[in-house]
């Protein structure tokens, strides 16, 4: 069963949590993927200085990197009954992606390490009524809570 | 499925290659910011929130140039701000600079939650016009950086030659496109987005709802004396060559929206 990790631009380090996931792991030979992919990146309006500053950033990367649609990639890496992780986006072209392949694919989401903790859902409205929630977590290492993304 | 090289002979090797890859990407040279670890740890090395928080306005400031790195997560607003606790005596210290990080967990959250705001309007303008005053398409003048104000050509230059700017030159510009020219502020935007090598469409788009006033509460302006004070000689601020911007801010706000004056 394969295991696929798949990178994606929001995520080019290779200390991002989704490296250390469980699923990633306990698989001795996963692959990791960063899928080039025009049509992805047409519509995110990103022109070559931000194209060539993502593929520099991938060359210190233990990744390979893959020219096709993502989705097509990712389901031909990951056969029938294989297992896809990538790191959690709120990227929409992304998560859609992603809605994508979890009708097909076993897919795992990994968010990155959190900036701040929120008891509920914030009023996005303005910033400031954010902030005044988020600034007593924001303030302390780790947003004062527990580092369990490293275990 | 082949593999693509990751080896190269030099940066412009690697600048042709993606060319090659990507020959519909707009812009024709690389920015001479570099990708590289070297290059990410010089910035946290160099990270001081002190003097950030002190100086960040200023384009010359203390700032941390790290938001092509945070945009493409090769460091995490965590490690930033983890670093930036670590360099301060006192906490109150780095808050200028954590609560900068918590504009870009905050755009990301919006988006997250509406993300057709990306591309449409949050709220109607507060400009007294409405968007269908606005221009849908980006003047050629403003796209080739020859409006004839000054210190708008020079910070376009800046942005279509480094693919970055300073966070207060991304306010100029954007207040010069949507309320200068009356130009709708998602064209504006994509041109950024275009460009810009930390180029995220939440961060981008949204700040130019903020500055538009479809995400805030009032349009964002400034005069050419704010811009003498903060840019000292990073562009041309000369009063001759920017006569459009030179003016006080309540001729300005006449000049600009004189239908919110008749509103009111």
């Amino acid at each position: 069963m394969a295991t696929i990790l798949w990178v994606h631009d929001g995520a080019l380090r290779a200390d991002h949590p989704m490296f250390d996931a469980e699923t990633v792991k306990s698989s001795r030979d996963y692959k990791a993927v960063f899928i080039w992919d025009n049509d992805y990146f047409n519509k995110a309006e990103m022109g070559l200085k931000q194209l060539v500053f993502i593929y520099e950033a991938l060359l210190d990367m233990p990744v390979d990197i893959v020219q096709g649609s993502m989705v097509e990639v990712l389901r031909q890496c990951a056969g029938t009954d294989g297992t896809i992780v990538t790191a959690a986006t709120s990227d929409i072209t992304l998560t859609q992606m992603m809605a994508a392949l979890n009708t097909s694919h076993r897919l795992q989401v990994v968010a990155d390490e959190p900036f701040a903790h929120l008891d509920k859902t914030p009023d996005l409205r303005r910033f400031f009524r954010y902030w005044n929630k988020a600034k007593s977590s924001a303030m302390q290492h780790h947003g004062g809570m527990p580092i369990l993304w490293t275990e | 499925m082949d593999i693509l090289p990751k080896s190269f002979a030099d940066r412009q090797a690697l600048v042709d290659h993606v060319k090659a890859l990507s020959p519909q990407a707009k812009g024709d040279a690389a920015s001479p910011i570099e990708a590289t670890q070297a290059n990410l740890a010089k910035r946290l090395d160099a990270l001081d929130p002190a003097a950030y928080g002190r100086s960040r306005n200023f384009i010359n400031g203390k700032v941390t140039g790290l938001s092509p790195f945070i945009r493409h997560g090769m460091v995490s607003l965590n490690q930033v701000r983890n670093l930036a606790l670590d360099r301060v005596a006192r906490k109150s210290d780095a808050e200028k600079l954590i609560q900068e990080l918590a504009w870009r967990e905050f755009w990301q959250l919006v988006r997250r939650d509406h993300p057709d705001w990306i591309w449409r309007d949050a709220e109607p303008y507060k400009t007294g016009f409405s968007s269908r005053d606005y221009a849908d398409a980006l003047p050629q003048d403003i796209a080739a950086g020859q409006t004839g104000v000054a210190a708008i050509d020079d910070i376009i230059a800046m942005l279509t030659t480094t693919g970055y700017l300073h966070n207060h030159l991304r306010m100029y510009l954007a207040s010069y496109v949507v309320h200068w020219r009356r130009v709708k502020w998602q064209a504006g935007a994509r041109f950024m987005l275009n460009h810009l090598i930390d180029a995220d469409a939440a961060s981008n788009n949204l700040s130019w709802q903020w500055i538009a006033s479809t995400y805030s509460q009032k349009p964002y302006i400034f005069n050419l004396e704010n811009m003498q004070k903060y840019c000292g000689d990073a562009i041309n601020t000369q009063a001759q060559d920017n006569q459009a911007l030179d003016a006080s801010y309540e001729v300005l706000t006449a000049r600009l929206f004189p239908q919110q004056r008749e509103m009111a």
